[in-house]
């Protein structure tokens, strides 16, 4: 793959920087993506540059959401195109696009019908000490995803990665059925496009793989790593947590790259309140490596590390007179999520967890970084049966009650600051142990 | 909410007891550092439990006949609250998670096992 570069690298001159960014490409199981319009140029830089920047689109998903009884269109979900190969062979090699980008989560994971049939048969699976294939158990908060792990050489916009480790969610064969102790921890088995409202999702949070210590002890956390014989997934093995080659855990992607490898910042237009049925901006890979990404954010904050016993990547949101010591800044999450027993739900049926504020209301909760720095939270809550036009895809400023309990409970510490504070805003995410611009990873700032 | 020992074991995890007036908290630590605890009435019945940590446990164990309920409860996922975490409130049981990725969480009750005088405050 390392010979390689110098060739992908020069069709993305000679091509236009669409090419490099996200559409074309073989895709027989998805529809790519249109190309940018409003692309930035690149700053030019010291030689050799590497195209640091693709488009991300917020829209109505891909057209499997909107299919059969279940239909429906996505909403405030960010989606990247990204291209995967067969390792070594540029000659078998897909494009996929609605992959969401999400600084909640940490690695590359496809469902697996929109991968390609003949690409699929070239990936290899990552095989165990006993020569077993491994699988992978992810959980989100209400859902899991389980599949096989396998290689390809990846990349978006012109950044590379050679023999990177995905899941591909909801694989046959040995990983047709997720293990017990995988779907114990309850949820929704998220297995299809449909169900997963995406064709995937690459995270890009604060840490450098999706588990870390932990797995590379032989146990579980939100992520877990099996031993896949022939009768199927049940033990739970040990990985290393190597952010680079040779890779055993999926890799948060940026922190593989060779360069710009030390977070990302994702640049967003504000969103009118009733919303629109299409946004566009761009994530550009690095902070402070090239000349389109210079930290320029006046709110830096350091947040919680892999070490943590709170968990990586949040910070204090204060918020009604609560220190809430678990909050985040969430691309992966379409919504604001936060506790306020002061202000009226929603009594529609679709809408019944989300906030129905009598009038546009500010609200103005207040971060407090790892090392002491504050920073504003503030943004106007809206009445999403009110405000929010029915044929939006993206809209602003509303919130969810994450709890049906009360009073809140004990444990509820979080304030998730979901995509919509991401509108109008350059929000940098720096990763875990990496030197990004003047201040040292992991943190948010924009 | 079957017992503290027989989750004690499933779990591997290392238990210590406190009785605070009219309960008794149970404190499992798992081996992934996760902490799950069990509240018992005077009559020893499990009334309450609480999870934290970097995963998520085995709730269809811990949880009993409860699990299916929740997960009923929690089939479709709400497309414009795609994060909208699992719960349940009924007469019968109270039931509330939550988290993030490196940290999940949650709430268990059972209303008429619970001492006189409870409140979910003290679930901590």
């Amino acid at each position: 793959m390392r010979a390689l570069l110098p060739r992908l690298f020069g069709l993305c001159l000679a091509s236009t920087l669409a090419a490099c960014g996200g559409g074309g490409g073989g895709g027989g199981g998805s529809t790519p993506t249109a190309a940018p319009i409003s692309t930035p140029t690149p700053t030019p830089t010291s030689s050799p540059t590497v195209v640091n920047f693709t488009t991300v689109t917020l829209d109505a998903g891909p057209a499997a959401l909107n299919t059969g009884p279940d239909a429906y269109t996505a909403f405030n979900e960010p989606y990247v195109s990204i291209t995967i190969c067969a390792p070594g062979l540029t000659s078998n090699c897909q494009t996929i696009d609605h992959i969401i980008l999400d600084t909640g989560s940490v690695g590359l994971r496809i469902v697996k019908p929109v991968i390609n049939a003949s690409l699929m048969a070239a990936l290899p699976t990552e095989s165990d000490a006993t020569g077993n294939p491994v699988g992978e158990c992810y959980k989100y908060v209400n859902s899991y995803a389980f599949g096989s792990v396998r290689q390809a050489d990846f990349s978006i916009a012109g950044e590379t990665i050679a023999n990177m480790p995905f899941q591909a969610i909801g694989d046959t064969g040995v990983f047709a059925t997720a293990p017990s102790s995988c779907s114990s921890g309850g949820g929704t088995d998220i297995d299809t496009v449909q169900a997963f409202g995406a064709n995937g999702i690459i995270g890009v949070g604060t840490t450098t793989t999706d588990c870390g210590s932990i797995c590379q002890s032989g146990l579980a956390s939100g992520a877990a790593y099996y031993d896949c014989p022939a009768a199927g997934c049940s033990a739970i093995i040990a990985r290393n947590a190597n952010a680079t080659a040779p890779f055993q855990q999926l890799p948060n992607p940026v922190a593989a790259f060779a360069t710009d490898n030390n977070g990302t910042l994702i640049v967003l237009p504000s969103v009118a309140p009733a919303g629109v049925a299409t946004l566009t901006g761009t994530v550009y890979f690095g902070i402070g490596t090239q000349g389109n990404n210079a930290l320029t954010a006046t709110t830096i904050l350091p947040t919680t590390t892999s070490g943590s016993s709170r968990g990586p990547g949040f910070v204090t949101a204060t918020y009604n007179g609560k220190a809430l010591t678990q909050s985040f800044l969430d691309t992966g999450s379409n919504d604001y999520y936060f506790i306020d027993t002061t202000l009226p739900i929603c009594t529609q049926t679709f809408l019944n967890v989300f906030y129905c504020p009598t009038a546009p209301t500010p609200l103005s909760p207040t971060f407090t970084a790892t090392n002491g720095a504050t920073g504003s939270g503030a943004f106007t809550l809206y009445n999403p049966a009110v405000t929010t036009s029915g044929s939006a895809n993206v809209a602003p400023g509303l919130g969810v009650n994450p709890t049906l309990v009360t009073p809140p409970l004990p444990f509820a510490n979080s304030f998730d600051f979901g995509i919509p504070f991401f509108f109008g805003k350059s929000v940098y995410t720096a990763i875990e142990g990496r030197q990004a611009g003047s201040t040292q990873g992991p943190y948010f700032a924009f | 909410m079957t017992g503290v020992q027989t989750d004690r074991a499933h779990l591997a995890a290392r238990l210590s007891s406190t009785t605070i007036g009219t309960h008794t908290r149970h404190e499992m630590t798992l081996p992934n550092g996760g902490l799950v605890k069990e509240f018992t009435n005077a009559n020893g019945r499990v009334y309450a439990l609480t999870w934290s940590g970097p995963g998520k446990p085995d709730l269809r164990s811990l949880l009993g006949g409860y699990f299916d309920r929740l997960q009923a409860g929690n089939a479709r996922i709400n497309p414009r609250a795609r994060r909208q975490p699992m719960q349940l409130v009924r007469s019968d049981v109270v039931i509330q998670t939550g988290g993030h990725m490196g940290y999940f969480w949650g709430v268990a009750y059972i209303p008429a096992l619970a001492p006189a005088g409870f409140a979910v405050t003290e679930l901590q």
